[in-house]
């Protein structure tokens, strides 16, 4: 069956790597699969010839492969990848891609007449389910392949394609499905959770060894290097000294801001590289970003500065160099990018690390122990989302229906689904047809509607409105950012724009632009004439360093503790700044918990080191401030990082008399206290955005919409109001809640430091001085959060703030 | 059901309710605006399970705050309901319970209002533009003019933002400028829209049970420090 793709091969001077033709028997075997090869490996040809040859053995009209990524921009990748043998063997096959940027003409052609292989995104193809006939459509549909799972599987995109993947196998019983993975640290969850819960995964990996070689560019000079900070600007000269004119070079930034303000730096460092320098990050116009990629490709483009933004997507075969400024905070991601830099199965991966603080150093340090044990961060699949189910269910009822009795089972193959109860699936039903659990409270409620015992949409115009949303992805209010000609440049966030004035200048998008106007939601600018170092900040929360780095870290340094002289480059770099800190105060081992409190002219300072990620110590500092004010009220100010966090007190607040009262953990009553103690409820509301987004209950349209979209704008703190009011028990609401447990406060992890911290030796210090590692805490500080004030007394707290300026 | 702020403008006594209502004491005058009555069946129609317990919260709360403040005459400032052909249940209810409370009822047309006049009951009057009273004149919209009068208005729905970052607040307000008195939408439903501080003098916060009063000078120097 194969030699006509074995013929391509030989025509093409290659061999077929022992992987690729076990993918390929697997596929002819009946079996589904993920393949798990590092980039540049010759994945795709590895997923599709299986099914090409099949289709070529056995011709048969209508689509028989499906080739699914997340990234728009890929999807042309792949057609003419999937085009090349296609067109120099002469296959009879048409390969076809349908995204948002597909005209509506091509689309309505690939309808009537299918192709053969189709490359689409899985928004894309749950529109295609949302339209009468999907179920001929795909009747002859063998093969589904899925790029990047390991990016999909974690989030809500996995579940809405694990659902769609349900659907499609209860379509076609015989559909095989293959994902195309990385290297994480829970490859067979991955496999079961493409494969669906009634099917078996084959798993298939190249047993090619990539070397990673990480290599830390050292400060010039210790004394001016931060112990605290995060630009990392002051390692620009060493940076300039080892970046080169010829070679073409990806730098990873952490934060949007970091992305302008290097981009910046290196362009007034070297002009003469301007043509070949550019930024990239989400919030640029998308046209923009695109043409930056395709420049990376062809190689006119040296250098870029990016953020995650350039984590996927396919390979650029010019890049041959990786820099990492900052920690990248998880060990998979400063894999995943180093991984950019080698293009040859057996290529090295290389990346430059440039420290931007002291820590920095140990975290890098923890990195390479990390590697070397071959340990990896696992990506939890998400746990029944059921604003995904909502959407899916009513796209189905926008196309063919489902029959409610049959359909549960269907759902439950979906491993996000596996658990989902009756309760709640006649929950979700009775919610989509009648709104509500109370008939009189929802007289003119409609949505979906019940014939024979299928579901189907109750009226042409809801579908229409349903398909423009479909997705998973939620917009932010952000303000699109425009020249005075209406040409996009990219967007910001509606916080930055608000405190603008006419004539103000900024940095954006790696240009200088003076503020005009704001109108309907967009913000008119032009080119300024005078320069600015004002960029915006995007509040989008950091990532937290990982558990897997975290308890690395915390071995890295108890080691440095013990003068264990099995130490690296960067230890060494670090071992004065831990001198100091031992000499202060002192470095913890790894059975120790320290606490350092400090007296300055703003108060008495706590500083607590658990070391356990910024996300956790949120939750740590809000619950102890809680339990000191209960037992003694006062006025707390709060900052976190990953390494601790820090309450600020007047200056004769007594922690030490609180402390063993506020450490008495009760791990049962841990999610109470903590809801308790972070204000859950205004969380969850703004988590509830985007869950009320993906479920469809509000209507979030475009600008420039028809004027009936706009009418049924409505924000969705009201629905959030009237659902807690009024229907507490509501499925969305709790999801909103889970998600902010779950995802913001990493409630589980959280749980686990809080029971290790109970076994810690209490180290108390009384250090003269803020210390090095309480030093970027102080750093940090931004503004105060209160917990259990009443709203009076808040305003009341903001007044008197505003009194002393 | 609340703490009112009283003060004088333009020589009249007036209070400022935190459940969203102005009070006129010496002339027994309640002013509400912005009630959108039938808002959640619109959208319930349109796929959004908007529930309508609001409404019958609203509801409530008015007549219980005319009961409270023994008024005789009731100033609609625009807008009580969402859509001006939909006849609403909640409209309906509405006229019903307040009858027997003998009071003078003013509707002032609002832009989302329509053609009701058959439907109600003598004791209401319809006004299609403004209706003076005392020294100042009662719109749904503004006017811009010069030499104008006093004006209170409604139909902008008025909420001010307050605070930074993470530590921030949006609440509905009373705003008053040399000439202009904002009413803050009195609906459960209605969402609001953030005013400029340097476009108003005063903010009287609605918080429920009190109000809390805030100069827009101070807010101002807040925001120029960050």
């Amino acid at each position: 069956m194969f030699q006509p793709v074995k013929d391509w091969f030989a025509q093409k001077n290659w061999k077929p790597f022992p992987y690729q033709q076990k993918a390929w028997k697997a596929f002819r075997d009946g079996k589904s699969g993920l393949i798990h090869v590092p980039t540049g490996s010759g994945k795709t040809y590895a997923a599709t010839m299986g099914p090409i040859a099949s289709m070529l053995e056995n011709p048969k009209k209508g689509l028989k492969l499906l080739y699914l990524t997340p990234l728009r921009a890929v999807s042309r990748d792949i057609e003419q990848a999937l085009r090349l043998p296609i067109e120099s063997q002469g296959w009879p096959l048409k390969v076809e891609s349908r995204t948002g940027d597909t005209s509506g003409s091509r689309k309505q052609k690939q309808l009537k007449n299918p192709p053969d292989i189709l490359i689409t995104t899985p928004e894309s193809l749950s529109v295609l389910l949302s339209r009468e006939g999907s179920g001929a459509f795909f009747s002859n549909l063998q093969c589904v392949v899925v790029d990047e799972w390991h990016e999909l599987m974690g989030g809500k995109r996995g579940s809405q394609t694990e659902l769609c993947l349900a659907h499609l196998r209860f379509l076609v019983p015989s559909l095989r499905t293959w994902m195309l993975s990385a290297t994480i640290g829970n490859l067979d969850e991955a496999a079961s959770c493409g494969a669906g819960t009634h099917g078996e995964a084959e798993i298939i990996t190249a047993k090619i060894n990539r070397k990673i070689r990480i290599q830390t560019l050292v400060p010039n000079s210790l004394d001016s290097f931060p112990w605290a900070g995060h630009l990392g600007l002051s390692m620009l000269p060493e940076l300039l000294e080892s970046l080169d004119r010829e070679t073409s070079t990806l730098i990873f930034t952490n934060t949007r801001s970091q992305c302008e303000r290097w981009y910046q730096a290196l362009k007034e460092a070297c002009p003469e590289m301007e043509d070949q320098l550019a930024l990239h990050h989400s919030s640029i116009d998308r046209a923009d970003r695109e043409a930056i990629e395709s420049r990376v490709k062809e190689g006119s483009l040296k250098w870029v500065v990016c953020t995650s933004s350039l984590d996927l997507g396919i390979d650029f075969h010019p890049v041959e160099r990786v820099v990492q400024i900052g920690s990248a905070k998880a060990v998979a991601r400063l894999l995943q990018r180093a991984g950019r830099s080698a293009h040859y199965p057996e290529g090295c991966s290389e990346i430059l690390f440039v420290p931007t603080n002291s820590l920095e150093l140990a975290e890098i340090s923890a990195i390479r122990r990390v590697l070397k044990d071959g340990g990896l961060e696992k990506r939890l699949p998400q746990q029944k989302p059921f604003d995904v189910l909502m959407q899916h269910l009513v796209t189905l009822a926008c196309g063919d229906g489902f029959c409610a009795e049959a359909y549960l089972e269907v759902i439950r193959s979906a491993h996000s689904f596996r658990d989902l109860t009756e309760e709640e699936y006649d929950w979700l039903l009775t919610f989509l047809e009648k709104g509500g659990k109370s008939l009189k409270a929802y007289p003119q409620y409609r949505k979906l509607v019940r014939e024979e015992g299928v579901y189907k949409i109750a009226g042409k115009d809801l579908a229409r409105l349903h398909r423009m949303s479909i997705g998973t992805i939620v917009s932010d209010a952000e303000i699109q950012i425009r020249y005075t000609n209406r040409r996009k440049i990219g967007t910001i966030e509606e916080y930055f724009i608000s405190r603008l004035k006419r004539g103000d200048v900024f940095v954006f998008s790696g240009r200088m632009l003076e503020f005009l106007r704001l109108h309907d939601m967009s913000a008119y600018v032009k080119p300024a004439k005078k320069n600015s170092k004002v960029v915006p900040a995007w509040i989008g929360g950091r990532i937290p360093i990982t558990d897997l780095l975290s308890e690395a870290l915390r071995r890295q340094l108890n080691q440095s503790h013990s003068g264990d002289t099995r130490v690296d480059t960067e230890m060494k770099i670090l071992d004065p700044v831990l001198q100091t800190q031992q000499r202060l105060s002192m470095i913890p081992a790894e059975n120790e918990l320290l606490i350092e409190q400090v007296i300055s002219r703003e108060g008495r300072h706590l500083f607590v080191f658990p070391f356990e990620g910024r996300f956790v110590h949120e939750g740590l500092a809000a619950l102890w401030s809680m339990r000191f004010v209960q037992r003694e009220p006062s006025t707390f100010s709060v900052s976190v990082n990953d390494y601790g966090f820090e309450l600020l007190a007047p200056v004769d607040y007594p922690f030490e008399e609180g402390l063993d009262e506020v450490m008495a953990a009760d791990p049962e009553e841990l999610e109470a206290q903590v809801a308790d103690a972070v204000n859950l409820s205004e969380l969850t509301q703004r988590r509830f955005r985007g869950v009320a987004q993906v479920a469809g209950l509000v209507f979030q349209g475009y600008p420039g919409s028809r004027k009936t979209e706009k009418q049924l704008q409505m924000s969705t703190s009201l629905l959030h109001g009237v659902f807690e009011e009024f229907e507490p028990e509501h499925l969305l609401l709790q999801q909103a809640r889970d998600e902010v447990l779950e995802i913001q406060l990493e409630a589980p992890r959280l749980r686990k430091s809080l029971e290790r911290m109970q076994n810690l030796n209490v180290v108390w210090k009384n250090p003269p001085r803020p210390t090095p590692l309480a030093f970027p805490l102080l750093v940090e500080r931004m503004s105060a959060r209160m917990t259990n004030e009443t709203l009076m007394q808040r305003i009341d707290r903001m007044k008197r703030q505003w009194e002393k300026y | 059901m609340g703490k009112i702020l009283e003060t004088t403008l333009h020589g009249q006594k007036i209070g400022f309710h935190p459940q969203r209502v102005l009070l006129l004491p010496d002339l027994d005058a309640m002013l509400v605006a912005d009630i959108h009555l039938g808002k959640a069946e619109f959208m319930q129609g349109k796929g959004i399970p908007l529930s309508n317990q609001p409404h019958q919260k609203d509801h409530e709360r008015l007549v219980k705050l005319i009961k409270e403040f023994q008024v005789k005459q009731l100033f609609i400032l625009g807008d009580l309901v969402h859509r001006p052909r939909q006849n609403p249940q909640s409209l309906q209810r509405l006229i019903r319970d307040l009858h027997p409370l003998a009071m003078e009822v003013h509707w002032i047309q609002g832009n989302h209002d329509g053609d009701h006049q058959r439907s109600l009951p003598d004791s209401w009057k319809v006004h299609s533009n403004a209706l003076e009273l005392g020294p100042f004149v009662l719109r749904h919209q503004s006017l811009e003019e010069k030499d104008a009068d006093f004006q209170i208005c409604g139909h902008v729905h008025p909420c001010v933002k307050i605070g930074d970052g993470r530590d921030k607040l949006r609440l509905p307000c009373f705003a008053l400028k040399s000439k202009l008195l904002l009413l803050p939408s009195f609906g459960e439903l209605t969402g609001g829209y953030e005013l400029l501080p340097q476009e108003w003098e005063t903010f009287v916060l609605c918080l429920g049970n009190e109000v809390s009063l805030l100069e827009s000078s101070d807010l101002e120097r807040f925001k120029k420090r960050s």
